[in-house]
């Protein structure tokens, strides 16, 4: 049985490495980039993978241009997370385990890979011993969600990423251009190539929908401010290369 | 100009983008000061001038629309943030107002003293506000200076014209006083604007340098521990049992950095209130937050419940834990119930416990804590509730 685990920190791809070899008695190949990792599912077969969220390398290159103002929305690539692994994981129907710490910058990346992938197999790299478990269950067909990680997901009643980001084509672009750094109408609206006047339209029901999706956002003062603070403190999923492939 | 029209420069720092939050958070209240104290002008005007008989009550309409403005501006936004169609028409309103009220004077009393302008600081106090205003952007000087020189020229040159069209630009030596001295104060009320803007530029700068200073405080404790924490383990210590205080410390410390945010997201408030204890504590259950965010103040008061109520689980309950949680309403009910032998309500009602204590912090925020009847199987369950956003 041979295991793909895509992994760029060192130690967190030992413990996955040394969990899978002694639990399950098979092989175990380690990649730590991402674009890599996407070469070898293409040429290669796998039973399972073991993929990580977000790369530390590809996130900090990807945010040194975004400062600079260097990104484009027209860009042949935007952030590279695992999301684009677990795509590729899916349509190789290779059964798929989410390996990651769930830090706060990865928290819609998770909804997402559960809403858009069915990714079925999350295991949190702060608990030891269960990643074998979780690779077995996903083999088998079976679910295999950590209560921890369990907790990114939403309830019933909240609306989906779908329904509250992706709805429209424009409002789409406008959340990328404010993850962008751009805050005034007229920039975004050039951004996205819409008028001032329709980006000032939508904002407020933007505003409503981010609001009944996370009631923790405020639904006083100015929209606009609102919605490029969400976009902002969340950019690494506004501005996933995956997400807007999923959603043009 | 628009909603929030402060351009953020190809190069921003995070120093700019919080001038940027600050000054728009400045705004609403300077505008709404400005509008006020225009109105307060307005009325000693009525007080103070000889009026036609037809101007008293223009004026005094015009003083109880301002205070009205002043209000709505308080509540909800000023012309400023609203975008240039509303910056405009307070512009305008400025200019119009001043030319109306000059025509409204008994005759020749307009700028005839020699010792200013009548009612001139009704155009002069909205100037401060435009001194603060960035207008083009942080970065974009040359714009920003262009449209300040230009709101100056027009602001000073403004009773020039109305005498010249009132008095068919015969101007006498107190008329050019008069607006000479108008013009000096039109000068010292742009210092003030930009005096304002300077000190909330001192303020961002001394908050940055607060927050990089617990950054690296915080992150130089970290280290320090670390390389102890790797002596420790070299010279034979339990190795488990110095990987339970680094835990620990990760988790403080973690903690700290998360709730410099003023949002934080609801999963990771738990995941770290969980992660402290280590393998002491068992998630039997959790619940679904997904992308629940819950602002700073807020956030505060949940993560020291969370942790007081974990700590009981784990000291009394017997380490495992089930917990379930809701949102309605924007108010946050969240249910703990933990395995062990139960709490009775006399130990729950204790005064000056942990558990009464973070009560009145929850009560005091419209929140509350409350022992639920025992499960079937046993242990103790309580519910903490807690709202979202402040109460209107």
């Amino acid at each position: 049985m041979r295991i793909l685990v895509v992994e760029d920190m060192g130690i967190a791809a030992d413990m996955a490495h040394n969990e899978l070899t002694q639990a399950m008695s098979c092989e175990s190949v380690v990649v730590a980039d991402p674009v890599a990792a996407l070469d070898r599912m293409r040429h290669d077969h796998f039973d399972a993978a073991v993929i990580d969220m977000l790369f530390q390398a590809h996130s900090d290159e990807f945010e040194r241009r975004r400062r600079n103002g260097e990104v484009r929305l027209t860009d042949a690539r935007l952030h590279l997370s695992g999301l684009a692994l677990l795509q590729a994981a899916g349509m190789a129907r290779t059964p798929t385990v989410l390996w990651t710490s769930g830090e706060p910058n990865r928290r819609l990346h998770l909804m997402f890979a559960h809403e858009q992938f069915r990714c079925r197999g999350m295991c949190p790299k702060e608990v030891r011993g269960t990643l074998a478990t979780a690779v077995q269950a996903v083999i088998a067909g079976r679910e295999h969600i950590d209560p921890l990680l369990r907790m990114h997901l939403p309830t019933r009643s909240t609306p989906t990423l779908r329904e509250t980001f992706f709805s429209a084509e424009s409002r789409r672009a406008m959340w990328r251009a404010m993850a962008l750094g751009l805050h005034d109408h007229a920039r975004i609206g050039r951004a996205v190539g819409i008028t001032a006047g329709r980006v000032r339209r939508n904002v407020e029901e933007m505003r409503r929908k981010l609001v009944a999706f996370d009631p923790g956002c405020s639904d006083q003062g100015p929209p606009t401010a609102e919605l490029v603070r969400y976009a902002s403190q969340n950019w690494e999923f506004f501005l996933d290369d995956t997400v807007r492939k999923v959603y043009p | 100009m628009s909603d929030t029209a402060w351009r953020l420069p190809a190069h921003w720092s995070p120093s700019v983008e919080l001038l940027a939050t600050t000054t728009y958070k400045l705004i609403r209240p300077f505008e709404a000061m400005a509008l006020l104290l225009q109105a307060t002008n307005l009325f000693a005007s009525a007080i103070n001038d000889r009026y036609k008989p037809i101007g008293l009550p223009v004026v005094l309409a015009l003083g109880v629309v301002h205070l009205a403005l002043a209000g709505l501006v308080l509540r909800h936004r000023g012309p400023l943030t609203r975008g240039r169609t509303w910056t405009a028409a307070w512009i305008a309103m400025i200019f119009v107002v001043q030319m109306l009220l000059a025509h409204l004077l008994a005759p020749g009393d307009f700028a005839a003293s020699g010792v200013g302008v009548p009612m001139g600081n009704y155009v002069l106090i909205p100037l401060a506000v435009f001194a603060f205003y960035p207008w083009g952007g942080f970065r974009d000087v040359g714009r920003r200076r262009l449209i300040e020189a230009g709101l100056i020229t027009a602001i000073v040159l403004h009773p020039l014209l109305i005498l010249g069209l009132m008095h068919r630009w015969q101007l006498t030596g107190a008329h050019v006083r008069s607006v000479a001295l108008y013009a000096g104060w039109a000068l010292v009320w742009f210092l003030v604007g930009k005096g304002i803007a300077w000190l909330c530029r001192i303020a961002v700068q001394v908050e940055t340098e607060a927050l990089s200073a617990s950054y690296n405080t915080a992150l130089g404790d970290l280290h320090t521990y670390v390389e102890r924490a790797a002596d420790q383990i070299e010279a034979g210590y339990e190795a488990r049992e110095v990987a339970q205080r680094l835990r620990q410390l990760t988790a403080t410390r973690r903690r700290q950095l998360l709730l410099q945010d003023d949002h934080v997201g609801a999963v990771d408030i738990f995941k770290n209130a969980i992660r402290a204890h280590g393998d002491r504590l068992r998630l039997l259950s959790g619940p679904a937050l997904g992308g629940l965010t819950v602002p700073r103040e807020y956030a505060i008061l949940l993560d020291q419940g969370l942790a007081d109520l974990l700590k009981n689980v784990v000291v009394h309950g017997g380490g495992l834990v089930e917990m379930d949680l809701e949102v309605a309403d924007s108010t946050m009910t969240l249910d703990v119930r933990d395995h062990g032998p139960g709490l009775e309500p006399s130990q729950f009602d204790a005064p000056g416990s942990s558990l009464q204590r973070l009560r009145e912090r929850l009560v005091e925020r419209g929140g509350d804590l409350q022992l639920r009847p025992a499960p079937p199987g046993g242990g103790a369950a309580v519910r903490l509730t807690l709202p979202l956003q402040p109460r209107s």
